[in-house]
């Protein structure tokens, strides 16, 4: 069951593998051909300095010019295959890889928003970091080695064999014996090594955590029980390190039997059957020489298998995401209508089963007509805007857009009607003009000017002094959180589409850019369809209706004043939150 | 490339093992005398090996075998134990120096790690201290071997025949110019390649930052396009690093197959002219591997070691910063009994711009006293300097009628208990949590300070009570278990003075009704400075002082500050009406 499980990673591994290097097949074969030329040649440098050996004993001057030709000739052959095979192995390795890089991105760029979300970040990145390079490393460090060392071992076995069988064998005697003790041997390392990095994990956590408290270490006169905590930490660390220590200079002996033993077996028997004239001396030295190589190619093996123990694991999870279902593709496209936009009928809603964020929503949203949706944090109302734009599906209830049911729209064209301002204002690194584009790429300067006005964003834009061309974004220009709401509340205002959809837009702007914003959008809203999330009273009074939201339900309705006459729930939290908005 | 090294910051680095450093060094350079030995002993067997398999001398043969055994019975002892105390030394000398380093930056005044990211520093004891023992472990035992191996068969070389030995060093030579010639480029190109990563490493980052972006703009295709962009730089710098290292490989192949095989060729035509005999070629061919040995690691050596002496460098930075002093110089203020006594007070964080300007109020034994103004008052540089976090730059301060440089820090801040505004816990349990208030406080003690922090209710509810662990910064609970965490630790502090900076405003209505409640009790009896934005939670405290621009602009009950109609009664009017809106 497990040789079977085992097996068949073994394979996928390969098979993903080829399927990204297969384009490059030329490289491959050129990879492939050197390593056999380079084997070849190091098999043969070990036959010519026997013979070298045995003519020079013989004072045969004539055979041995012949050889040193010969020596020339192979020390061209091995020059070019060395050359090629790091070549060619690294040139279609960083292909391939570069290939997968690719075809990540393209892949992610098609998954479900509730794929990506509900994955941690840091793994996702890791995948195009860390995966990728480790398979990178296993093509251009290991895979041709899969052909080398076979080749090596195997030959050379049987060119020993034949000067020697007996030799051979008496060599090779005590090392199946030794490999198996330092493996028995080295078998508790493995843990004791994930113990030991584990410990020191534990250690740096408390003393990180120990630094980024200092204030209360300090206040409280907490210094020394600290530094006794840390100290127990990095002691216990320590202990698991001697452990390791310990363990390794016990293997040390069978590790260093390992690499010698086939040698002063050799030297033993070897020397005893060349004293016996049995063995000429130039079949000695190749014997000597020989056993080096296949020693070395041995010792590897257990790295090697560790390696592609490790490959495999990223493997099969860039796999995963590579074979992870994508969003839906069919549905087409609707023309829009004039009236009810978007009709909410019912709808239900949970992120978990039988956990419902929300439950019997209705409401629809009119041309020139603006709702708000308010509520505490958790009462639903981010939830609303990821159904509408069909980020998730309703368990219960229907959504219709234009008339026409989610189910049987295309993904993009829906999203094509809505214009979207979210909590969080991210931006692209690039300049601000192309962020602003983003919301409709074949925009001229003009509208994107047009469009920053809008915004309220065009004044703080043509102070800065490189004006639309500011490089924003991880390594651009800070600008403060208006001002980045600003930009994105811009690139909406370019897109044009029916329905706008403001999240908590105008949250991070001060009373006196907000009042600007808030009167562009008020002309810009006659002709759209607007629902805004807000906590600030200014932008929900000027809705048309208020949604209270409480708890996934709808707890009240109607214009704020209607709402503040009910003297319910919507007053009550107006209290509240204008309270904290106060900064003293 | 000795220019690009320098000594002294070398030999700082090693001091940094202390009382280590002998046992490493001894260690050291056993482990290295003990390969070479073995290496260039091996030489030496093959010579007398292959003369007795030549000429079938039984007894040249015999003494080959003999000392191949004992070489290799030696190897097999002194070796594991020699490697098993570097090891021991290694492990000890970075353990001291990492808590050598934490201990340091636990002593390091607040400024200092107000103005480095704590991650900065923890970069130290983890990172920094990870390069120099690169430079212990790896870089230092290479260039030790090196030069032990190394010398060794170049010496025993040129005993054994000097002609052919002079060809092997002009090839070590060679060997060791085109890979210091390759070096630069390489690290380079090495470099352009780093650099391309983290690009593509920032775009793909921000396409799962912005997805919901991609989805709602449509943009995948544009963004898919940068990105292919990156990568494609990616692969054409790798394929430039390839082409250079292949160049590389070829001719390490060369002169490698050359000091093999090429001493083999010279050797046998000097055989068959009788110059020399096979076992001394032998013997040549043997050595020739520390030869090149010691010149490819000591050219290796110089850079490798950069990156641990740039490491050494910042952990000494941190080592020699100067430590929080043992007391303060500022003299005191009042001979009555106040508790808190300020005059004059000045303080500035960067010296240019003065937070507090002559800060002067009295604080009797018991009073409550709040502060209240915007933010950017001052009002949290006072509890700093309470704490003795900073020193006042100017003017005088008493506490319970002593002078502030009567105190040492730890005594000053014994007198007090401070409850922050995020409450932070370390990771342990509830329990360990709350007794760093008191060390030596038993069981009891703790659980009756809970109970009047009101936390006695959720901490019994939890399945495993006082032992539940909090978690790192203590995010298993919430905030408002938090806040009475940090509360009933105070509670056990049992110190004379109470400092609350801001310690209700994280916190939703509920919980802050039961922390409003535990701050009563933990109030009564004791001097306490309270911070606060919401003016209901300071209404009776016996004494406000209204900051702006660190100057007092207005003091008294809350009644009397109503009936002032200044900057006090416009606040709390604003507060008011919003609430009736």
């Amino acid at each position: 069951m497990t040789q079977n499980s085992k097996s068949s990673t073994l394979r996928k591994t390969i098979s993903v593998i080829y399927r990204f290097i297969r384009p490059y097949k030329g490289w491959v074969i050129t990879a492939l051909t050197a390593s056999v030329i380079a084997a070849i040649c190091d098999l043969t440098g070990v036959y010519l300095i026997k013979q070298m050996i045995d003519n020079a004993l013989a004072s045969e001057t004539q055979q041995l010019a012949m050889i040193v030709v010969l020596v020339a000739v192979m020390v061209v052959a091995g020059f070019v295959a060395n050359y090629f095979l790091t070549y060619a192995t690294g040139r279609f390795g960083t292909k391939a890889v570069g290939d997968m890089r690719n075809a990540l991105a393209v892949r992610l760029s098609e998954l479900p928003v509730s794929d990506v979300e509900n994955e941690r970040s840091g793994d996702l990145v890791s995948r195009v970091t860390n995966d990728v390079s480790a398979i990178q490393s296993f093509i251009s460090q290991h895979s041709t080695n899969l052909i080398y060392a076979p080749i090596i071992v195997v030959s050379a076995l049987i060119y020993l064999g034949s000067l020697n069988w007996k030799l051979t064998l008496v060599s090779f005697a005590a090392t199946p014996i030794m490999m198996y003790i330092a493996n028995l041997i080295s078998k508790p390392i493995q843990e004791q090594s994930s113990n030991y990095y584990g410990a020191l994990a534990e250690a740096n956590s408390v003393a990180q955590e120990g630094i980024a408290g200092n204030a209360i270490t300090k206040a409280f006169n907490l210094q020394k029980p600290m530094y006794a905590k840390v100290e127990g930490f990095y002691y216990k660390a320590m202990h698991h390190g001697f452990k390791i220590a310990k363990q390794e200079s016990l293997m040390r002996p069978s590790v260093v039997m390992m690499y010698e033993l086939p040698v002063v077996l050799c030297t033993i028997y070897g020397g005893y059957l060349a004293v016996s004239g049995l063995l000429a001396a130039g079949a000695l030295v190749a014997f000597l020489q020989m056993l080096r190589m296949l020693v070395i190619q041995t010792v590897q093996i257990p790295d090697l298998v560790s390696n592609a123990r490790s490959v495999a694991g990223a493997v099969g999870r860039i796999t995963d995401m590579l074979e992870a279902p994508t969003e839906r593709t069919n549905g087409r496209a609707f023309t829009p209508v004039e009236n009810a936009l978007v009709v909410i009928d019912d709808v239900t809603f949970g992120y978990e089963k039988d956990k419902n964020i929300i439950a019997g929503v209705s409401f629809t949203l009119t041309k020139g007509k603006t709702i708000a949706l308010v509520g505490s944090s958790g009462s639903g109302k981010s939830t609303i805007l990821n159904l509408l734009l069909s980020f998730y599906e309703p368990q219960k209830g229907a959504i219709l857009v234009h008339g026409h049911d989610l189910k049987d729209w295309n993904l993009k064209a829906l999203r094509d009607q809505f214009a979207v301002v979210s909590q969080d204002t991210f931006l692209f690194p690039g300049t601000i003009e192309d962020n602003i584009r983003l919301g409709n790429i074949e925009a001229d300067f003009n509208q994107i000017v047009e469009a920053s006005k809008i915004a309220g964003a065009y004044s703080f834009i043509q102070e800065l002094p490189e004006g639309f061309q500011t490089q924003v974004g991880e390594r651009g220009t800070v600008l403060s959180g208006g001002q980045k709401q600003r930009i994105s509340i811009a690139r909406a205002a370019l897109k044009k589409a029916p329905i706008l959809l403001l999240d908590e837009a105008t949250s991070a702007l001060d009373n006196e850019s907000e009042a600007q914003v808030q009167q562009a959008l008020e002309v810009f809203s006659k002709d759209h369809a607007t629902m805004v999330i807000a906590h600030r009273l200014s932008t929900i009074k000027m809705a048309d209706e208020i949604l209270m939201l409480d708890q996934g339900h709808i707890a009240e309705r109607g214009t704020h004043q209607e709402l503040m006459e009910l003297d319910g729930l919507y007053h009550q939290y107006h209290m509240e939150n204008e309270e904290d908005m106060q900064h003293v | 490339m000795f220019k690009k090294w320098n000594f002294p910051e070398f030999f700082r680095m090693m001091s940094l093992m202390q009382r280590q450093l002998w046992n490493y060094l001894i260690t050291l350079c056993l482990i290295a005398g003990i390969y070479s030995a073995h290496m260039i002993l091996l030489a030496f067997i093959n010579e007398r090996l292959l003369n007795g398999a030549i000429s079938g001398d039984q007894e040249l043969l015999t003494s080959a075998i003999v000392l191949t055994c004992v070489v290799l019975v030696l190897a097999c002892i002194t070796s594991p134990i020699a490697m098993y105390l570097f090891d021991l030394a290694v492990h000890r000398a970075l353990t001291h120096l990492k808590l050598r380093l934490f201990k340091k930056i636990q002593d390091l005044p607040v400024s200092y790690l107000e103005k480095r990211h704590s991650g900065d520093l923890i970069s130290a004891i983890t990172n920094d201290v990870n390069s120099v023992e690169q430079a212990y472990r790896y870089h230092l035992y290479l260039l030790v071997e090196a030069i032990f191996y190394g010398t060794g068969s170049t010496i025993a070389m040129f005993v054994l025949d000097w002609r052919l030995s002079m060809l092997m060093v002009v090839l070590g030579m060679a060997s060791a110019y085109f890979t210091t010639k390759y070096a630069g480029p390489l690290r380079e190109i090495g470099d352009k390649v780093q650099t391309a990563m983290s690009d593509m490493t920032v775009h793909w980052v921000d396409m799962v930052g912005g997805f919901r972006l991609l989805k709602v703009f449509k943009i995948s295709g544009f963004v898919l396009e940068r990105f292919g962009q990156k990568n494609e730089a990616i692969v054409a710098h790798n394929i430039e690093r390839i082409r250079l290292d292949s160049q590389l490989k070829g001719i390490n192949y060369l002169l490698s197959i050359f000091s093999l095989i090429g001493v083999f060729v010279v050797g046998s035509f000097m055989v068959a002219s009788g110059e020399i005999d096979f076992g001394t070629v032998m013997g040549i061919v043997t050595l020739q591997n520390g030869v090149a040995f010691l010149f490819l690691n000591f050219g290796n050596f110089f850079t490798n070691l950069q990156g641990s002496l740039a490491g050494s460098k910042r952990i000494y930075d941190i080592l020699n910063a100067e430590s929080e002093p043992d007391h303060y110089n500022t003299s005191g203020s009042s001979k009555g009994d106040e508790a808190i006594s300020l005059r004059g007070l000045d303080f500035s964080y960067d010296g240019r711009e003065k937070v507090l300007q002559g800060l002067s109020f009295d604080i009797r034994p018991g009073q409550v006293a709040a502060l209240v103004g915007p933010s950017g008052s001052g009002k949290s540089t006072v509890i700093k300097l309470l704490l003795g976090f900073y020193e006042p730059t100017g003017g005088n301060l008493s506490i319970n009628g002593r002078p502030l440089s009567a105190y040492t820090l730890e005594e000053l801040r014994d007198q007090i208990a401070y409850v922050p505004q995020e409450a932070f816990l370390f990771e342990g349990t509830i329990e360990e949590n709350i007794a760093h208030g008191r060390p030596d406080a038993t069981h009891d003690d703790v659980v009756r300070a809970v109970k009047l922090a009101n936390a006695h209710e959720f901490i019994s509810d939890m399945s495993q009570g006082y032992a539940t662990r909090v978690g790192e910064r203590g995010i298993r609970l919430s905030g408002g278990q938090r806040q009475r965490i940090a509360i009933a630790r105070a509670i056990l502090r049992d110190a004379p003075i109470l400092l609350l900076d801001e310690a209700t405003s994280a916190l939703d209505t509920a919980s802050e009704q039961l922390v409003l409640e535990a701050l009563q009790t933990l109030m009564k009896g004791r001097t306490t400075v309270a911070i606060a934005h919401r003016l209901k939670t300071i209404e009776h405290a016996d004494v406000i002082f209204v900051l702006e621009k660190g100057k007092i602009v207005e003091k008294g009950t809350h009644h009397e500050l109503l009936k002032q109609e200044g900057v006090y009664s416009r606040l709390h009017n604003i507060q008011f009406a919003e609430s009736l809106t």
